[in-house]
């Protein structure tokens, strides 16, 4: 690390102009849960997306289970999960009481495909009936191949925290599914600091999800409800941000380019991607023989990175390593270097330059 | 015609009750005169409207989208009784707006409104946002003096504004989105039944956009209100409609459920229409069915199917016969000959 240079983070919030006003002005208003901000912000994410209904929630994982709920996952319920992703979704499943099967991912692409998902139902000795759901993210922000899990004819639960403006088939991502939830984490595509969204065109399923969030001030108690609705402060900040996206987008291609380009020359392998999808290059994955190696020499050059999964979900739930071939040489190998809309051109070529000693 | 004199209810959108038919249009034609010479002889016909059917049910959201010049707020116009069709019927509450006496007229046009598109040149600049608001109640006599201005100050409350500081205030005091408020509140303020919504939030910013959306759905709630959506926009239809309708160079082409229409275009126009929402990527930009040629003249529109001339799967009998609806399940129909042998 050059004297001077200060690390370069592997994430880091893109805040827009403006922000910091639509935030102040929630605020002021002395009504910071009422509502009025949040509909707005689902509205907007809504037009984007292309879709007809959108529930504002506290956080991705929040999202899932109540999407999860609002299909009426029970105790006893089979889903579908890939291993490779983060723990919010095996918690989502549990948190409803149902069973995760775990499928494995493609390794060039990290995502499930129908096959890993087929190996995973009959592996548990189950029928595509038997499952209630399967999640289908699209991991790195490059999208799944949903067309062809569609095919299984289980419902889809569209995990799009990693994917706002990732496209597939001409289509932005997040009406694929019957359900599509997404993350408005600090290191999202959009940050609320903590929050998500449920989008939905399905109207029983969005009415569920609005019953299933209103936690106070009902007639009658039918079961448990859950104080989700993210706040209009957070949601003041998401709308702040939305108009940036596209801003966002172009500023990570260029940034995914000049990698690509490294990569290229120097051959080293990269995650691949569905040859009909368009990435948000929400991360830039290499992978790499000696992955903790490479981290540990760019770490060195002050260059924060990453595995995109900090551990495949088999293993926590004693799943045979033989069964995820996909997730485990993912586990070993994939690397995530910096890539945000603020990463500096001067960022970007220390990074690169970096990669050139470590490679 | 279609699916559109269903009169069981169903529920949509937000969990509203779809009732029976309050509009009906049947076989609505609108030709414009072309007229030449000292002595105006009319020389052609702009085929603005050519035999347009459909319907609108209470508390239903009908969205009609189509390129510029298609014939959307033709049609729109002709609805509130602004434009004299050719020819066709337009039933309201099984009553014919063309042959209504001038007190059935007056309370048509009471509970028929419109909200236009440009914010800016639609509000008189000479009258204060009460007296623009007033003006509908004291017309139609809604009650005394005092309960005009309690509805005046209600819906100017309404649509977020407030009615103490902005009623005595000039349009050219307003931004863009709180003059389409003030739009809306002079629609509101004769407590209409049905909204035209002629490209309401087209002019605006995406932002603000979403809060007109907004409003407008809350208020259809409120108010059981049933609108026609025009617009070209095709996202905000897709998120506001029950509906939609494709129009095409003064005809329907394909009707369907938002969803369906959306998930399932089978007309070509409607897909070409679909696909030609731009994408940031050039890298994607080949790959899309964009559509080729001009607009024909509505003056000398193509024989047979309208869109034929521009159509990837055109066949023989497209420039000779009209395609009639074929119905594909749900109330969704397409024009097109590609779904006879379907």
């Amino acid at each position: 690390m050059i004297p001077g240079d200060s690390k370069v983070p592997h994430s880091r919030p893109t805040i827009v102009p403006g922000s910091v006003e639509a935030v102040t002005s929630v605020i002021e208003s002395g009504q910071h849960a009422g509502g009025h901000v949040r509909r707005l912000f689902e509205t907007e994410l809504c037009l984007r997306v292309g879709a007809r209904h959108g529930i504002a929630v506290q956080s991705g994982s929040a999202a899932l289970h109540l999407a999860l709920l609002a299909l009426q996952v029970s105790p006893g319920a089979y889903v579908v999960i890939p291993t490779y992703a983060c723990m919010a979704v095996l918690n989502a499943v549990t948190a409803c009481g149902a069973h995760p099967v775990l499928a494995d991912v493609d390794p060039a692409t990290l995502n499930p495909t129908s096959n890993t998902i087929q190996r995973a139902i009959e592996r548990e000795g189950l029928a595509a009936r038997d499952v209630r759901v399967i999640v289908v993210p699209h991991m790195i922000g490059s999208p799944s191949p949903i067309p062809d899990i569609r095919e299984l004819g289980i419902p889809i639960v569209e995990d799009c925290a990693m994917a706002l403006g990732a496209e597939l088939r001409d289509e932005e991502v997040g009406a694929w599914g019957v359900v599509s939830v997404f993350s408005f984490y600090a290191t999202k595509m959009i940050s609320t600091g903590q929050g998500g969204m449920v989008i939905t065109s399905d109207e029983e399923i969005a009415a569920r999800c609005r019953d299933l969030i209103q936690y106070d001030n009902r007639e009658a108690w039918g079961g448990t409800t859950w104080n989700y609705p993210l706040t209009d402060l957070a949601c003041a900040l998401g709308r702040a941000q939305l108009p940036a996206v596209d801003a966002f987008l172009a500023r990570r291609r260029l940034i995914a380019s000049a990698y690509d380009d490294f990569a290229r020359r120097r051959s080293v392998e990269t995650v691949s991607f569905q040859p009909d999808a368009v990435p948000n290059h929400f991360r830039f994955v290499l992978l790499c023989d000696d992955r903790d190696g490479t981290q540990h020499l760019l770490e060195r050059d002050g260059i924060e990175t990453k595995p995109p999964v900090y551990r495949s979900l088999h293993r926590y739930v004693g799943g045979q390593p033989d069964d995820f071939p996909g997730a485990e040489l993912a586990d070993r190998r994939a690397l995530s270097l910096p890539i945000y809309p603020s990463l500096s051109d001067h960022e970007v070529a220390r990074v690169i330059e970096s990669l050139g000693r470590a490679l | 015609m279609t699916d559109t004199s269903a009169t069981e209810s169903s529920t949509s959108t937000s969990g509203r009750r779809i009732g029976g038919p309050l509009l009906e249009v049947e076989n609505l034609v609108k030709y414009f005169p072309i007229r030449k010479g000292l002595l105006s002889r009319t020389v052609g016909q702009v085929r603005a409207v050519d035999d347009v059917s459909f319907a609108v049910r209470e508390h239903e959201t009908v969205g009609l989208v189509g390129e510029s010049g298609c014939g959307k707020t033709t049609v729109g116009r002709t609805l509130l009784n602004l434009i004299q069709p050719t020819s066709g019927r337009v039933m309201y509450r099984g009553k014919n707006l063309f042959d209504a006496t001038a007190s059935d007229l007056r309370d048509l046009r009471r509970k028929v409104q419109i909200i236009f598109q440009d914010p800016y040149g639609s509000l008189n600049p000479r009258m204060t946002v009460g007296s623009i608001v007033g003006e509908g109640p004291a017309i139609h006599r809604l009650g005394s003096k005092a309960e005009q201005k309690e509805r005046c100050d209600y819906v100017i409350d309404r649509v977020g504004l407030d009615p103490s500081i902005h009623k005595h205030r000039y349009p050219h005091e307003f931004s863009g989105g709180q003059r389409q408020r003030i739009g809306i509140a002079r629609a509101l303020a004769v407590n209409p039944e049905f909204i035209v919504c002629d490209e309401a939030v087209s002019a605006l910013d995406v932002s603000i956009q979403a809060q007109v959306i907004n409003l407008l759905m809350e208020l259809q709630a409120e108010f059981d209100l049933s609108y026609l959506f025009i617009a070209h926009d095709l996202a905000v239809v897709e998120h506001i409609s029950d509906r939609v309708l494709v129009m095409y160079l003064g005809k329907i082409v394909e009707e369907a459920s938002a969803i369906d229409l959306y998930r399932n275009p089978r007309h070509p126009y409607t897909k070409a229409l679909l696909d030609a929402v731009p994408n940031p990527d050039p890298r994607q930009r080949s790959e899309r069915a964009l559509l080729t040629g001009d607009v024909p003249s509505p003056i000398n529109p193509p024989p047979g199917c309208r869109f034929h001339t521009r159509c990837p799967s055109v066949m023989d009998k497209c420039s000779v016969e009209i395609p009639p609806g074929f119905p594909i399940g749900d109330g969704h129909v397409s024009h097109c000959f590609l779904e006879e042998n379907e």
